[in-house]
């Protein structure tokens, strides 16, 4: 105990904590380390979903914590850290896709799309045809791709992504909405198809 | 990680949430921690066919360099020259407010909002119920009261006094509102007695004395009896939301847009504009100016309902649309629903507050006092969420993103493609100038030889 009170390393600020994100609009080297030991597969994994290429979310991975460490002063310091970070890493996946000469898919119009009602037996199947999801939600508009990757493959929270995107959350939120219903319109027809081939899922079964 | 609670909830969570990580490269965190290092770091390697496609570009560019000034860029800049100008002179509001300022005494230290067709840009269309006796003790009052002075009148109990003192305010509002520094008036009851008083009102018009002749003339109904009792700003012919029996469709508005502009300030700048002319407001505001990646804006707009669709077009042309997405929900039963439940539960209060006051037994004016405070605390939250719905359908919201055109490959191919356009336009229209071309030739060798 005397030893912890002689100590002079000062304990680190908490990831979610004003400090911490203060180290890091001031570019200080050792919470950057740090984030990026923290952030780094994180980042990796969601350039990957939405690309498709591992060399591909490597470079990007790397070039989003070039970007960000370079353009540090830039974050204004009163959200998170984190979902400034992913911001940055949309951008660049948006740039990414745009040289790669993806065209943007067409906005569907979401106001007659049904709300997502899976059955058990559909969320099992999902979770286990995962390719099937990455590609759906890689077929979505940007603005709902954005929400969902920040939602779910960035672990943000709505209030998070509302300050870094500068908008309400309420906002956030119907853009999640309107991107689960535009996920479960492009995840249905497959669904179906499984349950239609014989693979064991169908509600008819006729025993042999 | 702790997400907390956000409120949005999907069938679909498990699914998305449950998708499992791939290991990244084993060197990738060392990578990542060396580009830090560099200063300029350009990571992501381009393939050499990326490279050869933009050399290639450049050079198909720079051979048509001048066909497209001729068919496309010089039209643009001399549009963009005559939008410049029209800048200048369609914004009645903004001349407005610069008469208005030079008028006020001294500067204050935040910016001073502008004023639109007498609603202030940046606030609620609706004005702040209550205001302290004193206008320095006003804690509530937004800053464009706190800034400005405000007027405090006394009523008395509804009576015969009544005709006589509605008389005196007239003249003394008129007078008041004619000081361009008097931002709101707010007339409350007797100092203890706010419930019980005959009339509640604020009026927030500067310069606008007919709206004070209009409000006593009855043009606004009774004020509900209560403790809030607020009336609608006068311009424009508001009502309270709960008044409206109009029967018109109420619907909310919610669009997205995202518009690629050359140059993000200025189009931010325009927006503000085009926003303040058709009478909106900007309720949120981001711009990121960034050196190494592409600038951005993204503001939260508010428009009255009948300016939206207009205003739209009006920031259409600020640069490529994008994207623009939309959803619009009926709440007309909705409305006007809360709207009667309102006026049936402020009867009821009237009817409650009569007996409070006639009755004489301690113990059942307290119990009255308490069905009161119930009742007034079911008004107060009924009333707010009818002007929130009120807001929404009158004021729909525009998310706009501004985001500058990505580097010089895009420019390039788009000006590849309006160089294609205009070598496919002089072709087609070759049959026209080519004989005649050859015409002139022929005709200026013979002349010359």
């Amino acid at each position: 105990m005397i030893l912890s009170l002689l100590s002079t390393q000062t304990a680190e600020p908490a990831d979610g904590s004003p400090q911490f994100a203060e180290q890091v609009r001031r570019g200080d080297r050792t919470a950057w380390d740090r984030l990026v030991g923290d952030e780094h597969s994180r980042l990796f994994n969601l350039h990957l979903r939405l690309t498709g290429d591992r060399e591909a979310a490597a470079d990007l991975t790397q070039e989003t914590f070039a970007t960000a460490y370079q353009s540090a002063r830039g974050f204004a310091g009163n959200g998170s850290p984190r979902a400034w970070l992913y911001g940055v890493a949309l951008n660049l996946g948006r740039n990414w896709l745009r040289r790669e000469g993806r065209r943007e898919p067409p906005d569907a119009a979401s106001d007659d799309l049904p709300d997502p009602q899976p059955t058990a037996e559909e969320v099992a199947l999902l979770s286990e045809r995962r390719e099937l999801v990455v590609a759906a939600v890689r077929k979505l508009p940007e603005i709902y791709r954005r929400a969902v990757a920040m939602r779910y493959f960035a672990g943000l929270t709505a209030v998070e992504i509302a300050q870094d995107e500068g908008v309400e959350p309420g906002t956030v939120r119907w853009r999640l909405h309107q991107a689960n219903k535009q996920l479960w319109a492009l995840l249905q027809p497959s669904l179906g198809e499984e349950n239609d081939n014989g693979s064991g899922h169908g509600e008819l079964q006729i025993a042999p | 990680m702790d997400r907390g609670t956000e409120n949005f909830k999907s069938p679909l969570d498990e699914v998305l949430e449950g998708l499992p990580e791939e290991q990244p490269p084993a060197d990738l965190k060392d990578r990542c921690i060396a580009a830090l290092d560099v200063p300029t770091a350009r990571v992501v390697r381009l393939a050499w066919m990326q490279v050869m496609r933009n050399v290639a570009a450049a050079a198909a560019v720079l051979i048509l360099v001048a066909g497209v000034y001729n068919v496309g860029i010089a039209p643009s800049f001399t549009r963009a020259r005559e939008k410049s100008r029209q800048t200048v002179s369609d914004s009645p509001a903004r001349e407005m407010h610069s008469a208005q300022s030079a008028m006020m005494a001294e500067e204050p230290e935040e910016p001073r909002p502008e004023v639109v067709t007498g609603l202030v840009a940046g606030s609620r269309p609706r004005v702040v119920s209550r205001l302290g006796l004193e206008p320095s003790a006003a804690p509530e009052a937004p800053p464009y009261l706190r800034d400005g002075v405000v007027s405090v009148y006394q009523t008395e109990r509804a009576g015969d006094e009544t005709a006589t003192r509605h008389s005196a305010w007239n003249d003394e509002l008129t007078e008041t509102l004619r000081d361009p520094t008097v931002r709101g008036i707010s007339i409350r009851g007797p100092e203890g007695e706010a419930d019980v008083a005959d009339e509640v009102r604020m009026v927030q018009a500067p310069g606008a004395p007919e709206d004070v002749e209009a409000v006593h003339a009855g043009r606004y109904a009774t004020s509900l009896p209560g403790e809030d009792r607020v009336m609608r700003s006068v311009t424009e012919g508001e009502t309270d939301p709960w008044r409206d029996l109009s029967g018109e469709r109420q619907v909310s508005y919610h669009k997205e847009m995202e518009l690629e502009v050359a140059k993000v300030e200025q189009a931010h700048q325009r927006v503000r504009e085009i926003v303040s002319k058709r009478g909106g407001y900007i309720a949120s505001d981001q711009v990121r100016i960034q050196e190494d990646s592409p600038d951005s804006a993204r503001l939260t707009i508010r428009l009255p309902i009948d300016a939206y669709e207009d205003a739209i077009e009006d920031l259409k042309e600020l640069g490529e649309v994008v994207r623009l997405v939309g959803e619009s929900v009926d709440r007309t039963h909705e409305y006007y629903t809360r709207g009667a439940e309102v006026r049936e539960m402020a009867d009821r209060e009237a009817d409650l507050l009569r007996k409070y006051e006639d009755e004489t037994n301690a113990q059942k004016k307290r119990r009255l006092k308490q069905q009161l405070d119930a009742l007034r605390a079911q008004l107060h939250a009924q009333k707010d969420l009818l002007e929130r719905l009120s807001e929404e359908t009158h004021w729909p919201v525009l998310e706009l993103t501004l985001t500058e055109a990505v580097g010089p490959s895009a420019w390039m191919s788009r000006s590849l493609e309006n160089s294609v356009n205009a070598l496919a336009w002089v072709g087609a229209t070759a049959v026209i100038w080519l004989p005649a071309v050859v015409i002139v030739t022929l005709f200026w060798r013979r002349r010359t030889s």
